[in-house]
């Protein structure tokens, strides 16, 4: 079955064009078969008919004359299909083990012409090399003599040539014909499974043309309700949060003014702190659900001035943090996009493993970028899980690190839009390597 | 210059979000501030804050009010909430800017990237993202106080233009972005562009540490340090000279600090 499968097209058209292309073919082989075996019957007996019956007339013919006559008229009488001789003795020997191809001739003739005398009739194969193409026979004649005939029997070979060549003609034909006919129909479906792949990717919802046969169609319109209703749950949900986190700044700035009227000043720098945290929240859902909305227009901007300033700001806050790479790595991109999920990559080794190293190779065609920590790493199986919005390794890290669990989800969208890839991996001296290649396209 | 030098230790703390400890304004007379804010109990708590630090401040709930206050009284600045019912806070700086050049701070949503470089469009003179910090909205309102009287000369970032190019270098003060002679970006770091702008605004001329330090403190809460002029300097100049034959555009003057060395011309 597995080997069946694999020998079947892979596509829907495909196989719609081979169970034509096996049913035609042999309906068409079929009907030749016949037709050939109906013609060569009917060409058969009708030769076969006329052999006896031009044997009959001779031999009536040749014994009604004087012996000196006969041989001549006996070739007077041939034809190209059929050469006669008279001779005193036979010159065709009775073959001992006649074959059942001849037994059925004999008796054949005898059907065919009522009153051809097949008795003494000796029958036999030419030897021209072409075994079964010359019939040699010796017909006795009532004093003893013999009239002996050669006929060419049997039909010269068909050219089989010809039939192979209309077959292949047509078996080609057909192909493409129905390759056409079922790329038009397979077009809506094809468009169909597009526009789920584009479904949950950047860019607006586009509907599917609702085109095609009734049931293509009916599964468009299906699809495109289903679209429809997704795209307002999510749109719905994502306002939800966005409201939220937008109104929550709010009491966040009140709060933030408070703080100021806080007689404990160890109270108030508290407070600050823990605002800020929420603060980072905030801006990091919001940035996480603008980016599924906008897109920051494309310049050339430089990848280096961009770390050294996150690399700066973090040492600035007491981090140790170092960049090691070339002066200068001039890519088109959208900087501020960009520089968040380098931040949050940054941020994250700052965070988890106590500091950062920062190395950027510039390829040419692409520039990569290792961001290095000494912290735990991160357990293999966790890898992927870790790219996921709002989720965190608690179990491995600590709880008082805080953070919204969106750093790397953002890191990871924001250099996709780059047509780049982000890769964690734990360094084999420990720690966690994130690896984020950006390709110069 | 004595007067913002006289008071650089109480700004040195002051910005670093230490409420209690600071200083009351060393301006000469107490500044009188107009907030605009929608938000009663946000104009309640940002009036009180900036009363316990010396400015006079009258709160005003709408356009209506503003027009009303100013009509009544010689205000110092402005603070204005891009959010409001009615006439937005946009609308309001445009028509404000028309009518006076009263300094304006415009209250900014954070990560509204557009109302920021809208509102200095229509002539705000400085933002402030909401939600902010007191040390925050305090160092950028003395800032801007300081530079409308006019104090070492500077002129305001409203009046100043939007391009400042040297070296073919474009520094843009709207959006705040720095490119390079072949057009691509090249990112700073808050510090380092006020520090670049403070070059730009005295260009071929040697700066001590001190003013430097001084004069990017006119611009934003900067809290440095003399020696982190120092580091800072070292930064900028890795991303203006990046290779070693890069021209120079910092140059350090031995004993008596640093010049930007190209001149400085004043683009739209």
């Amino acid at each position: 079955m597995k080997r069946l499968n694999r020998l079947l097209p892979d596509t829907l058209g495909g196989r719609i064009v081979l169970v034509l292309l096996v049913g035609l073919m042999a309906f068409h082989l079929g009907s030749l078969w016949l037709h050939q075996i109906g013609t060569e019957a009917m060409l058969g007996t009708t030769r076969e008919a006329q052999l006896a019956e031009r044997l009959v007339a001779a031999k009536r013919a040749i014994a009604e004359l004087p012996i000196e006559e006969r041989d001549r008229t006996a070739h007077a009488l041939s034809t190209v299909s059929l050469d006669m001789h008279w001779t005193r003795a036979a010159t065709v020997q009775q073959v001992p083990d006649s074959s059942a191809r001849i037994n059925a001739l004999r008796s054949r003739l005898g059907e065919l012409v009522p009153e051809f005398d097949i008795t003494g009739l000796r029958l036999g194969y030419g030897d021209d090399g072409m075994a079964g193409h010359q019939l040699l026979g010796a017909l006795p004649l009532s004093d003893g003599s013999w009239l002996n005939f050669s006929a060419a029997l049997f039909r010269p070979p068909a050219s089989e040539h010809a039939t192979l060549l209309s077959t292949t003609a047509m078996a080609v034909g057909i192909l493409l014909l129905g390759l056409l006919v079922v790329r038009l129909i397979g077009r809506p479906l094809r468009a169909l499974s597009d526009a789920a792949d584009r479904f949950g990717g950047p860019g607006p919802v586009v509907p599917v043309p609702e085109e095609g046969p009734r049931e293509v169609r009916h599964a468009a319109q299906a699809f495109n309700r289903m679209q429809g209703r997704i795209d307002r749950l999510i749109a719905d949900r994502t306002q939800a949060l966005a409201a939220v986190s937008h109104d929550l700044r709010t009491p966040i700035a009140r709060l933030r003014l408070r703080a100021g009227f806080v007689e404990d000043g160890e109270a108030a720098r508290a407070i600050d702190a823990d605002l800020d945290e929420m603060e980072a929240m905030i801006d990091s859902t919001l940035a996480y659900l603008r980016g599924e909305t906008e897109s920051e227009p494309r310049k050339p901007a430089d990848l280096v001035a961009m770390i050294e300033t996150l690399c700066d700001a973090a040492a600035d806050a007491g981090a140790s943090v170092a960049y090691a790479g070339p002066s200068q790595a001039r890519l088109v991109c959208s900087p501020v996009t960009l520089k968040r999920a380098f931040s949050n990559l940054i941020d994250n080794a700052v965070k988890y493993g106590g500091g950062a190293r920062v190395i950027l190779e510039d390829k040419g065609q692409e520039i990569l970028v290792r961001i290095e920590d000494d912290g735990p790493g991160i357990p293999d199986a966790d890898m992927q899980a870790v790219f996921e919005p709002f989720r965190r390794l608690e179990t491995s890290r600590n709880r008082g690190t805080g953070g919204s669990g969106l750093g790397l989800t953002i890191a990871r969208r924001a250099v996709e839009q780059h047509d780049g890839t982000v890769q964690l991996s734990n360094r084999p001296a420990g720690g966690l390597l994130a690896f984020v290649r950006l390709p110069r396209s | 210059m004595p007067a913002a030098r006289r008071s650089t230790a109480a700004r040195c703390r002051a910005v670093t979000g230490i409420i209690d400890v600071m200083a009351p304004d060393s301006l000469p007379q107490e500044a009188h501030i107009l907030v605009v804010e929608d938000d009663g109990e946000m104009r309640t708590l940002i009036a009180k804050f900036l009363r316990q630090n010396g400015f006079r401040v009258t709160g005003a709930r709408d356009g209506r009010e503003m027009w009303e206050v100013l009509a009544g009284a010689s205000v110092d600045l402005v603070l204005l909430d891009v959010m409001l019912p009615g006439a937005s806070g946009l609308d309001l700086c445009r028509a404000l800017r028309a009518r006076s050049g009263v300094p304006i701070i415009m209250v900014t949503a954070r990560g509204e990237e557009t109302d920021r470089v809208l509102g200095l469009e229509l002539g705000a003179d400085d933002y402030i993202p909401k939600p902010f910090g007191r040390a925050e909205l305090l160092a950028r309102v003395r800032a801007l106080l300081r530079r409308s009287r006019g104090e070492a000369g500077e002129p305001i970032a409203g009046q100043a233009g939007e391009r400042i190019l040297f070296a073919e270098w474009s520094l843009d003060t709207r959006r705040r972005e720095l490119s390079a002679p072949d057009g691509t970006a090249v990112d700073l770091s808050g510090g380092e562009f006020d520090l670049l702008l403070a070059f730009c605004e005295h260009a071929q001329r040697v700066l001590s540490r001190e003013q430097l330090l001084d004069l990017a403190r006119n611009r934003m809460a900067f809290s440095g340090t003399e020696r982190s002029v120092d580091v800072m300097i070292s930064r900028l100049r890795r991303k203006l000279e990046p290779t070693d034959d890069s021209p120079s555009i910092i140059k350090t003057v031995r004993g008596a600090g640093y010049m930007l060395v190209p001149p400085v011309k004043r683009g739209a």
